[in-house]
């Protein structure tokens, strides 16, 4: 099934559409998301260790759906 | 334009194009299958995932049986109504329009994909 994206974190946002079947990794890198800074949400839902591993299928996610790095700046 | 079939409550959406033609379309140029508005995509067709088809896109997985191997998606009709081809049409015609966008583009990027592989196989020689 094809689904509706909103990729990207504070900064960058595109809207992409993907087959269900495709991992959050693999869209967070074609996308030039860091997702090792700061936390990912899929929804809101703050991702857990091994969730990016998992599709948009195992999530249950079936038409659109929002994953967003939310990137804490270093302070000087 | 894609057409229908219901049968009982099944719904079968037969493409114009192959199973096969659009599986190898999403190997060699997947940005093909995708419907733009303004630079924006609205539309994908597929071949991987789960099968179906939604506001965003259309995924095949399996073909007719008539030997033409025309790419298909059964769905199932959940509607007790009377007036089913007007819900069918309400539901995805929106969707099944788009799918019609895009077969009418794929033929030749099917042609250039076939003309670009013979060209690779043309190079080989086996010593």
């Amino acid at each position: 099934m094809t689904i509706n994206v909103t990729v990207g974190n504070n900064v960058k946002r595109e809207n992409v559409l993907v087959d269900d079947s495709t991992t959050l990794r693999s869209l967070l890198e074609e996308a030039g998301v860091d997702y090792t800074r700061g936390a990912m949400q899929l929804d809101g839902a703050t991702l857990m260790p091994g969730d990016i591993d998992k599709t948009f299928a195992d999530f249950g996610i079936t038409g659109r759906a929002y994953l967003l790095g939310v990137q804490k700046a270093d302070n000087a | 334009m894609p057409r229908l079939t219901v049968a009982g409550n099944a719904i079968v959406i037969t493409s114009t194009m192959k199973l096969s033609d659009l599986q190898m379309v999403k190997k060699y140029r997947p940005e093909a299958l995708i419907l733009k508005k303004d630079d924006e995509p609205v539309f994908a067709i597929s071949t991987e995932g789960n099968a179906g088809i939604n506001e965003f896109g259309a995924t095949f997985k399996d073909e007719s049986r008539d030997g033409e191997g025309f790419a298909t998606i059964t769905m199932e009709l959940k509607y007790d109504g009377e007036d089913i081809k007007g819900y069918i049409a309400d539901k995805i015609g929106g969707s099944l329009m788009n799918i019609g966008k895009l077969e009418r583009t794929l033929p030749a990027v099917v042609e250039e994909i076939t003309a670009d592989k013979q060209a690779v196989i043309d190079q080989i020689t086996i010593a």
